[in-house]
């Protein structure tokens, strides 16, 4: 029986396992769990990282794809695995977003996982076609004033991160775009491209690709300023100060994970994630790397699930 | 002609000892998953994107075709021999196929859907040559609302499919239509039909429903005839491996008629070949003097659809190398892998990357003539497969599901879905209803309902969308003549009855 008077040694005792298994970690295969469908930038990005730690960890690291369930089933897996350090799951600027969208999904981001790391971040770009007659990102604030509930954007499902900059845009500016769904940028880019919907909102990893082929022009992202890889690129911010957003990818284990775990992890992404040829391929996906220790992303996740809540709130916009 | 001296350049690079094995092993490869059920191209593509980093970006990306379309020719291996459809679009080949196989014809229809295939991939090797271009334009012309009226012509087509009473057919119909509402809703962000289930939230997949309701019931009802005690064989005499005159002269028209469809519909993204491998099917029942033979081995229901679907397979590159943008989810992982490779795919590639692109396209040429060569040899085993006792198949067979289904998502859940929809599938046939309409109400189901939606809000709650653009107009005006034709005879004969009575 747990007695309170016991508590100090099974305390203890959890204690001693922690360390005991930090010091021993990893015994066996290190398993990373992707939510979202193979061939995407989570998986890209998490079988490069895997492929590096396998050689600095001295274990297998493998990725596996779970998109069961709208990634819902696989986050769960690991909310509930073993916290020993052995099953990652792979969070994106998305989930902050889904989670303030759904507050009754089986898991609390904040609370039911230990943060690792972020690894990398891009920002989401405002583009149009090369033939649009939209000039630049002010003219479009313009025309959406002229031409109230006209305008539409292309933006990924409900509460994405596409629908969420498309609002907070709408709010800032008081202009009212309407925001047109797709599943995935391919089906948004054909009809961006032919003239049907007026501007694209997607993710950089996408766009600067389109941008350089010359298949789209970008009015605007939404780094809070100059973005590395697009320093033509004019931010949100300087035309509605504030407004600014960031996707990222992070690792995220189950809670309870012995801290020395986490920390060593911690350190070896970071090493990882300077090296050249990942920082070359970050680039290449329009990504810039971006370690952090786990309560600065702890910190990112929280700061983020207000600032949804907020748009959300302000767009009444539902799950329904 | 430049376009000669850019085919030479690109079999001088497609014909290199490396590549030509690099092509090797992945139409190899490609065979091998392709008849393995459940285990398709994207996930073997995703498992080997890292592995490609250091190969030559051409021989990575041939290896990577070659293991897709090289799928494309096996799964119509084990569609045809144990009725179980590993792709979408060897839904259509089942019909045929395997009632071929049980009258012992299954090497004939194996021989006639690798011959089908390989002639339709050279066909659309030139294609993609001569035409890209033009075709490229044809997909930008589609938007919301032609998607739309595309597929509600595609569930019309579908009806005529059906073998029986078109009212089973349209039920079914409608019930793949609900299947595809479960999950989350796109444009509301609403869970539908989910029953609080994380495992329903993404709606449900293709392959366990199609596992599920073609290949474990077909094995069910098998072991109820007694096949699997008594130890019987599917196919207790056959007759032949190869095709015969007669075969091949009821095969070439509709391989013909196939490859234009295929090539025609493979350049919209989505469901593409599917719905070119079911139009053709259609189309050649309705060409045939006798519709009836149709579901019952018409070798025409084989050659037609397995052409549509690899010329559909290949001509989908052409938005994949030519814009950037991926048709299906392989193409999007072999925009993943030319990243890897520092490439960009989009329109400069021609011109940057000249031997990549026309090795790419000479090399798919090369691969078809191989998977062509590895599988007509190859035939003579498959159909000793069929001499293996059922009792011992049966169960192999239920292991490879699951494990199929199991490695595309590690998700157990999805394991206990391909049983469900097994039983479920189990009913259908005590029925007789037929699964082929359900899954493709399934498939274009989700996608009519989002086009729907999205022409709406682009017309802003106008349905005239719809009829003011010409493309769309006449697809949907095409849908209900269809319907008309399939209508009125039933009417004239109930009538007829009426009279009788």
């Amino acid at each position: 029986m747990i007695t309170p008077a016991r508590l100090p040694f099974i305390a203890a005792a959890l204690i001693c396992a922690g360390a005991a298994s930090a010091q021993t970690w990893p015994e066996r295969q290190i398993t990373i769990t992707v939510v979202t469908a193979a061939g995407g930038s989570p998986d890209t990005v998490g079988r490069m990282i895997a492929a590096k730690l396998t050689e600095r960890l001295g274990k297998p690291v493998v990725v596996e794809i779970n998109a069961a369930g709208a990634g819902i089933a696989g986050t769960l897996g690991v909310v509930r695995s073993q916290p020993d350090g052995h099953n990652m799951v792979i969070l994106t600027g998305g989930t902050p977003s889904q989670q303030a969208l759904r507050p009754k999904q089986p898991y609390d981001l904040t609370t039911d996982l230990a943060m690792v790391t972020t690894l990398c971040a891009y920002p989401m770009v405002v583009s149009v076609s090369p033939k649009s007659p939209i000039k630049d990102f002010k003219d479009l604030i313009a025309r959406a004033k002229a031409n109230p509930g006209k305008l539409t954007y292309s933006m990924n499902a409900i509460g994405s991160l596409h629908h969420l900059l498309g609002e907070w845009i709408n709010i800032e500016a008081g202009i009212d775009m309407q925001g047109i769904p797709y599943r995935g940028s391919p089906p948004a880019f054909m009809d961006v491209s032919s003239g049907r919907v007026d501007l694209m909102i997607d993710t950089g990893t996408f766009s600067f690709g389109q941008i350089a082929q010359g298949q789209l022009r970008a009015l605007a992202q939404s780094a809070p300023g100059k973005y590395a890889l697009a320093p033509d690129v004019p931010a949100v911010s300087d035309t509605l100060p504030g407004v600014n957003m960031m996707s990222w990818l992070g690792f995220a284990m189950a809670k309870n994970t012995p801290r020395p775990v986490i920390d060593r992890l911690n350190t070896e992404v970071r090493a990882i994630l300077e090296m050249d040829d990942i920082k070359n391929r970050l680039a290449e996906m329009g990504n810039v790397p971006m370690p952090s220790s786990p309560d600065e992303m702890l910190g990112r996740i929280k700061t983020e699930l207000a600032q949804w809540k907020k748009i959300i709130d302000a767009k009444g916009i539902k799950a329904e | 002609m430049s376009m000669l001296s850019d085919l030479a350049l690109g079999l001088s690079v497609a014909l290199t000892p490396a590549n030509l094995l690099f092509c090797l092993i992945g139409a190899l490869l490609g065979t091998l998953i392709g008849v393995l059920p459940g285990v398709g191209p994207v996930a073997t593509i995703a498992m080997l994107l890292p592995i490609t980093y250091t190969l030559s970006p051409t021989g990575a990306l041939i290896m990577l075709s070659g293991i897709y379309y090289g799928a494309q020719y096996g799964g119509s291996t084990t569609a045809i021999l144990v009725n179980i459809p590993g792709e979408t679009s060897s839904v259509v080949t089942c019909l045929d196929g395997h009632p071929m196989a049980r009258q012992g014809r299954a090497g004939p229809a194996l021989a006639i859907a690798a011959i089908g295939s390989f002639f339709a991939g050279c066909v659309a090797t030139l294609v993609i040559v001569l035409v890209s271009g033009p075709l490229v334009a044809l997909a930008q012309a589609f938007g919301p609302a032609e998607y739309f009226a595309l597929m509600v012509l595609g569930l019309v087509l579908t009806i005529v499919l059906a073998r029986g009473s078109p009212l089973k057919a349209v039920a079914m119909i409608l019930t793949g239509l609900l299947l595809s509402l479960v999950g989350t809703d796109v444009h509301t962000g609403a869970e539908r039909l989910t029953f609080g289930l994380p495992l329903l939230q993404g709606g449900l997949d293709f392959v366990p429903l199609a596992m599920g309701v073609f290949g474990l019931s077909e094995i069910v009802s098998n072991l109820e005839k007694g096949e699997g005690a008594k130890g019987e064989m599917i196919a207790a005499h056959i007759t032949g491996l190869m095709p015969t005159w007669e075969d091949i002269k009821a095969s070439a028209p509709a391989i013909l008629r196939g490859t234009a469809l295929g090539s025609a519909l493979g350049v919209l993204p989505g469901a593409s070949s599917m719905i070119a491998s079911f139009a053709s099917y259609t189309l050649e029942k309705k060409l045939a003097a006798d519709p009836s033979r149709f579901g019952k081995g018409a070798i025409e229901g084989v050659a037609g659809p397995e052409s549509a679907n690899n010329a559909g397979a290949q001509v989908s590159f052409i938005p994949m190398l030519t814009l950037g943008i991926p048709s299906n989810s392989v193409m999007a992982l072999m925009i993943g892998a030319m990243m890897i490779q520092g490439i960009q795919p989009g329109p400069m590639i021609i011109a940057k990357q000249p031997e990549l692109f026309w090795g790419l396209i000479a090399s798919m040429w090369i691969g078809n003539a191989m998977l062509v060569i590895i599988n007509l040899p190859l035939i003579g085993i498959w159909v000793r497969l069929l001499n293996i006792p059922y009792g011992l198949l049966f169960p192999a067979i239920l292991l490879l599901c699951a494990i199929g289904v199991y490695s595309m998502n590690n998700e157990p859940g999805e394991v206990l879905l391909t049983a469900g929809a097994g039983v479920f599938g189990y009913f259908l046939l005590k029925l007789r209803c037929e699964p082929a309409p359900l899954l493709l109400g399934f498939v274009l189901g989700a996608m009519m309902e989002e086009n729907l939606r999205r022409a709406m809000l682009l017309s802003r709650g106008d349905p005239m969308i719809f009829f003011s653009n010409p493309l769309s107009a006449v697809l949907l005006g095409a849908s209900v003549l269809l319907i008309l034709i399939t209508v009125f005879p039933s009417v004239k004969s109930g009538r007829e009855k009426l009279v009788e009575d």
